[in-house]
């Protein structure tokens, strides 16, 4: 065991008796051979041991008590005061809770019935839409049909191209 | 601190004033001690004790006897001693001053009265206190006011055991040379 480890020792486990007896017994022989470790010792003991020998404990004021027990009271007074209120508070929401099922059933089935509705409307109104764009196609073409200069190109088409066609057509 | 019966703690927790009436008159005196030696200050220790105890009557009900009743108390004593500290460090900082004080009653010669000389120990150990951090102080007070082991300081303050050793070496070699610069008089 070297100075500084015994050191350490003396200044912690060995004045705290926190030491097992293998490793005292190693100190003890250090410090049997080693005079700077042993005057170390009794500085150690004078400074740090000696103050403390007249350490007390410090007795707490009479009225100490009094002031806990008036707060204690106090604060039981105060958790009482709280749990009214909270049952006050359950005792309204439970309530509320009783009619709120039919009251949201009501608003739900309500705007399941405006949204439908709204669909729908817009699916028949584009149907519509559909419908007369394909009426004024169709208006549209016949018209173009029945105009006197597409006549030739009518009968352009209508020229199949042989003298038996032209014959029976 | 002398040891607490379940039964009490149990009856305490159900709310019967009377036990904790008792579980107080077993415990203030450490209680108080600690907080006092931690924080310095005679007026604070009153007020944190108060609330060292409000605390310990809140939570009676949450304790499960997994860590002893003694390490509980000594546990939220010392937090709130050193928070309280913490909070109230730059005042404390300016107490320092009285070392002119100390140095003067510090000279009384050999023929002072006895209470005198209490006194002198008395500011003497407040003045060695003061100079250590509020983590080493703690350790320290644990040690030389309680008898604590190691192993129960380091239950206390939810630290390693080698935490402990470490805040006791560097505490004490504060106060070996505090002693060896003659700023406190050994002759106590």
């Amino acid at each position: 065991m070297n100075c500084k480890r015994a050191k350490e020792l003396i200044i912690t486990d060995y004045i705290d008796a926190e030491m097992d007896l293998t490793l005292k017994k190693e100190l003890k022989a250090h410090l049997t051979a080693c005079v700077g470790c042993r005057e170390f010792e009794e500085k150690v003991l004078g400074a740090v041991r000696e103050p403390f020998k007249h350490f007390q404990q410090v007795e707490p004021p009479a009225d100490l008590w009094p002031k806990i027990k008036t707060a204690i009271l106090a604060e039981k007074e105060k958790s009482s005061k709280v749990s009214l209120e909270k049952l006050l508070l359950r005792g309204i929401s439970d309530i509320w809770f009783i009619f709120r099922k039919p009251a949201y059933a009501f608003v739900s089935i309500m705007a399941a019935v405006l949204i439908v509705m709204s669909l729908m409307k817009s699916r028949v109104s584009n149907e519509n839409k559909e419908i007369r764009d394909c009426i004024v196609t169709q208006m549209e073409f016949v018209s173009y049909l029945g105009a006197e200069e597409l006549k030739g190109l009518y009968s352009e088409f209508m020229d199949f191209g042989t003298a038996i066609e032209e014959y029976f057509l | 601190m002398q040891d607490i019966s379940k039964e009490l703690i149990l009856q305490a927790s159900g709310g019967d004033l009377g036990a904790f009436e008792e579980i107080y008159k077993l415990s203030s005196g450490f209680v108080y001690s600690v907080v006092f030696r931690v924080i310095g200050s005679i007026d604070l220790a009153e007020d944190v004790s108060q609330e060292v105890f409000l605390k310990i009557h809140r939570n009676l009900k949450n304790f499960q006897f997994r860590s002893g009743f003694k390490t509980w108390i000594y546990r939220i004593a010392v937090n709130c001693a050193i928070n309280t500290y913490r909070k109230r460090s730059k005042e404390f900082r300016r107490q320092g001053d009285f070392d002119l004080a100390i140095k003067k009653v510090a000279d009384y010669g050999e023929n002072e009265q006895s209470g005198i000389v209490k006194e002198v120990r008395k500011q003497s150990l407040d003045l060695l206190l003061s100079k250590l951090n509020p983590d080493q102080r703690t350790c320290i007070i644990l040690r030389e006011l309680e008898g604590l082991s190691y192993k129960e300081i380091a239950e206390i303050l939810k630290i390693n055991i080698n935490t402990v050793r470490s805040r006791l070496k560097r505490a004490r070699c504060l106060l070996l040379s505090l002693v060896q610069q003659g700023v406190v008089k050994n002759e106590l």
